[in-house]
């Protein structure tokens, strides 16, 4: 079985970067395809590999609906509907629920353009079709296959990735669960006990299957200890997740976390300029400064960071009410975003035992 | 490597398929028979371009195929709604791993696989659906092809821009090496090939400073004149520079000079020996498919020579080479088994011929193979004597010389049967054989060659020994004395069977020109009736 790997690694363990250092450290003779979903995280890798890799053959970066159209439901689309090809990309049609799986309209629109909400499921039923020409194709052009952000692929990206780990090519999967924030297709019900932070049920069964060695990366270079544990606090126990251990030595005269009333704010952002995140734009209304929300701060590292909870944040402060999946892993990532301090704004703090800062 | 071309709607092909051998195809056939159409319909699916330029600039309505066009239009006539005619040239290869980037199943292969290929495809362009409705029904039988669009993709249904890196493609055509600009598209891109990657980035570069050299120095005292000019111009100002655009690159001014004679200079067999060298490299890694038309064109019997050598030499694993002749002595010296016969718009391979075969005719270059190959039906003769006569016997039976009916009559002058008869039987051609007896018996004659004959598309007639041994003495069996002396026109004193034997062709010719007819001796009645009805 070739060396399929996923490496669970926690926020500010420098994910994206061991992907490009691979790449710089592998032979020339090696062909390889790096596959994310965001197109920043293309752009970011693009940036990184053409300035880190230096000059070798080209080392292909795609987004995985690229991939899937032009690796499997491209070439092999004549198994399922001989003759017919793709004329382009819907990006935005609903799903079509009413019908069935072997209609050709599920799948494409009037125009011919492939439906992106049932692409996946395209692509698995075509590289089923082509009994396994399709992936043997792809594993006739590429040796490796990196994947960055997999926590990302959910419904039928999981039958393809499936597909991929059995084939004669090396899967090097890197993610993180716990920042299991956006999917590829959140509308698809396939597989829908393995969305979001569920998809390391997955993991963890195609690893029993053999399928895969999952390694579990729990250094980070960006959130001091204090961050770093109390970001491990948010999920239960129950998902075995390594406890993340900081090498940020750095000190400062603010380091940790902190409680902030409301009424301090303008003194805190005046003193220390954190990153101000908020949960969406539906959260923290009415409020006079410049938000980013969770999502959109994937990625970014920032010296110090101020969090306006939801109702739901201030409860687990308060009692320590578990969050459901999705509101913890969005919360994380806000958490993990800090390198030497996070700020809650919270006026009654229950039973948490984090220090106020006052001015 | 190629496997296999399908080409529907293109020229002369309605829908052909041509089988690939490994390193060499040569293509035969008569003329206007659609050889160099498979040529120029390879090259043009694998570079996108034909005569050096896009295909989709040079699209004619003559490149349709005329019996489609014109069934399309009767029927559109008749108040049907039929579809267009369209092109499409489909280059199976073969399923390396090198080529799985070209790997899909787009294409017209049942049942559907994944195999590496490309295609080039002419079609109507849906979005001027309504303008061709207009312009058919304005009464033309002309296609309106400017409403069609070139599409040029790979079996993996992705669009190809530039030629697929995976292939090297050097086309050599006859009609390049005879424009004056002998550097023609396909030479640079030769060139090209050559230059290693950071050359290719440097030469221009290194090109345009040059010029800009020469702008800046010596047309210098040239514009510091110009300035002065006060003419017609409005105050705008006149200078010189070098031409920086492309229609001025290096490549253009580059010339491949041949012991210091330019290019086009050369001889016409030097040119195309030059494209050769530069397009066939042994040692070269990728896969390489070289076209060549008609290489004998213009060439010397020496130079052909030569050239023939050379492509012998420079065959190697990774080349394919597909070529057109009209020369026996390039198909001989190139092998026979590499032979395609190209007929009407079809084409046919040979069965298997025997590597001794092959070696026995590389040998005899000069041998008329083609004829053979190209003829409807063959009748296989010892020698000169045995042609005439027996165009004389087929003309006194039929009123028409066996070449109307498309009979060629061939004599061996000593060359094997055996191996004519094979190369025939390889074609599945009609053929007889009409032998001396030598005085042995037809048949133990006819044994060593029962393996190449069926008694109804292929035979060998054979005179009795107690008939005499050779064609004269058989003549003379089957005619009176007096009868025979009357065509020969001899006199009494000398005898009929030793003049005959001595006076061989010049008998033959007297029986052809004779007014008064000779009785064929059996076996030459019975080939004539064999080879007729065959």
């Amino acid at each position: 079985m070739p060396d399929n790997q996923l490496t669970l690694a926690v926020a500010g363990s420098r994910k994206t970067q061991s992907i490009v250092e691979a790449c710089a450290a592998a032979s020339p003779d090696e062909r390889i395809l790096v596959l994310t979903y965001t197109t920043a995280n293309q752009d970011e890798l693009r940036r990184r590999i053409v300035s880190q890799v230096g000059s070798r053959p080209p080392i292909e970066i795609m987004g995985w609906f690229t991939f899937l159209i032009r690796h499997f439901v491209k070439p092999a689309l004549p198994f399922v509907y001989p003759g017919a090809r793709v004329a382009g990309f819907d990006f935005a049609s609903d799903p079509q629920h009413y019908t069935s799986n072997k209609a050709y309209g599920r799948y494409f629109n009037a125009q011919a353009q492939a439906r992106r909400v049932h692409l996946a499921q395209l692509a698995t039923r075509v590289a089923d079709a082509s009994r396994g020409a399709a992936v043997a194709c792809l594993s006739r052009i590429y040796n490796t296959i990196y994947i960055d952000e997999t926590q990302d692929l959910c419904g039928y990206d999981l039958e393809i990735l499936l597909q991929l780990m059995k084939a004669p090519i090396a899967v090097r999967m890197v993610g993180d669960v716990r920042q299991a924030a956006i999917l590829t297709n959140d509308r698809e019900s396939k597989h829908k006990r393995y969305q979001y932070m569920r998809i390391w049920d997955w993991f963890r069964e195609q690893q029993k299957k053999g399928h895969l060695l999952i390694e579990q990366r729990s250094q980070t270079w960006r959130c001091r200890q204090e961050i770093a544990s109390f970001a491990d606090s948010l999920f239960d126990p129950s998902w075995e997740f390594s406890p993340t251990i900081s090498v940020n030595t750095t000190h400062t005269d603010h380091d940790g976390l902190f409680l902030v009333r409301e009424g301090d704010v303008p003194a805190y952002l005046e003193r220390f300029d954190p990153l101000l995140l908020r949960q969406s734009a539906g959260s923290a209304k009415n409020k006079p400064y410049n938000f980013m929300n969770f999502r959109l701060a994937k990625g970014l590292s920032w010296p110090r960071v101020m969090i306006w909870p939801t109702g739901n944040i201030c409860k687990f402060l308060r009692s320590g009410a578990r969050l459901e999946d999705r509101a913890a892993a969005d919360f994380y990532v806000a958490v993990t975003r800090a390198e030497q301090s996070v700020a809650i704004v919270l006026d009654t703090p229950g039973n948490s035992p984090i220090p106020y800062w006052y001015p | 490597m190629i496997e296999r071309v399908r080409i529907r709607g293109y020229r002369k092909f309605r829908d052909i398929t041509v089988a690939a051998s490994g390193d060499l195809n040569i293509f035969v056939g008569d003329n206007e028979s659609g050889k160099s159409t498979i040529l120029e319909a390879v090259a043009m699916a694998l570079t996108g371009r034909i005569n050096g330029r896009s295909v989709a600039e040079e699209l004619s309505p003559y490149w349709f195929n005329h019996g489609l066009v014109r069934e399309f239009f009767a029927a559109r006539r008749a108040g049907e709604q039929p579809t267009l005619p369209t092109i499409s040239i489909e280059v199976f290869l073969k399923d390396e791993d090198a080529l799985q980037t070209l790997a899909g199943a787009n294409h017209s292969d049942r049942p559907v696989r994944m195999c590496p290929g490309v295609e080039l495809a002419v079609e109507p362009d849906q979005a001027y659906a309504e303008e061709v409705e207009q312009h058919l029904d304005s009464g033309t039988g002309v296609l309106p092809v400017e409403y069609f669009r070139v599409i040029w993709r790979t079996f993996r249904d992705e669009v190809l821009r530039a030629r697929p890196r995976e292939l090297t493609v050097a086309v050599i055509d006859s009609r390049t090496v005879r424009s004056t600009n002998a550097v023609d598209y396909h030479v640079r891109q030769l060139l090209h090939e050559r230059l290693a990657p950071a050359e290719r980035a440097a030469v221009p570069v290194a090109y345009r400073s040059v010029k800009e050299a020469m702008t800046q120095q010596h047309l210098a005292g040239v514009n510091q004149m110009l300035r002065d000019l006060d003419g017609p111009l409005d105050g705008h100002q006149l200078s010189l520079a070098m031409d920086q655009s492309s229609r001025s690159a290096w490549d253009l001014s580059v010339v491949p000079h041949v012991s210091e004679l330019p290019f086009a200079m050369a001889g016409l067999g030097q040119q195309v020996s030059i494209k050769l060298a530069l397009a066939m490299d042994r040692n070269s890694s990728t896969a390489r498919v070289v076209t060549i038309e008609e290489p004998e064109n213009h060439l010397s019997h020496t130079s052909l020579n030569r050239l023939v050598s050379k492509i012998r030499d420079l065959r190697g694993e990774n080349q394919q080479i597909f070529m057109s002749t009209h020369s026996s002595y390039v198909l001989n010296r190139l092998g026979l088994d590499a032979l395609r016969l190209v007929n009407d718009g079809s084409t046919c391979t040979f069965g298997d011929i025997s590597d001794e075969t092959v070696a026995y005719f590389r040998k005899l270059p000069g041998y008329d193979t083609l004829r053979l190959v190209l003829a409807d039906r063959v009748v296989l003769v010892e020698g000169p004597s045995d042609e005439i006569v027996f165009e004389r016997f087929y003309r006194d039976q039929f009123q028409r010389r066996p070449i109307e009916d498309g009979i060629d009559v061939l004599s061996m002058r000593g060359l094997s049967f055996k191996r004519c008869l094979e190369l025939a039987a390889a074609l599945d051609k009609r053929c007889v054989v009409l032998r001396d007896n030598d005085g042995q018996s037809p048949e133990v004659l006819r044994a060593g060659l029962a393996h190449y004959l069926d008694g109804t598309r292929r035979e060998v007639f054979i005179g009795a020994p107690s008939h005499g041994h050779t064609l004269e003495p058989q003549l003379l069996h089957a005619n009176s004395d007096a009868n025979a002396r009357r065509v020969l026109r001899i006199t009494s004193q000398a005898d009929t069977a030793t003049w005959m034997t001595n006076n061989k062709t010049d008998a033959a010719i007297r029986i052809a020109d004779s007014s008064h007819n000779l009785t064929p001796p059996e076996y030459i009645a019975d080939a004539v009736k064999f080879i007729h009805h065959a």
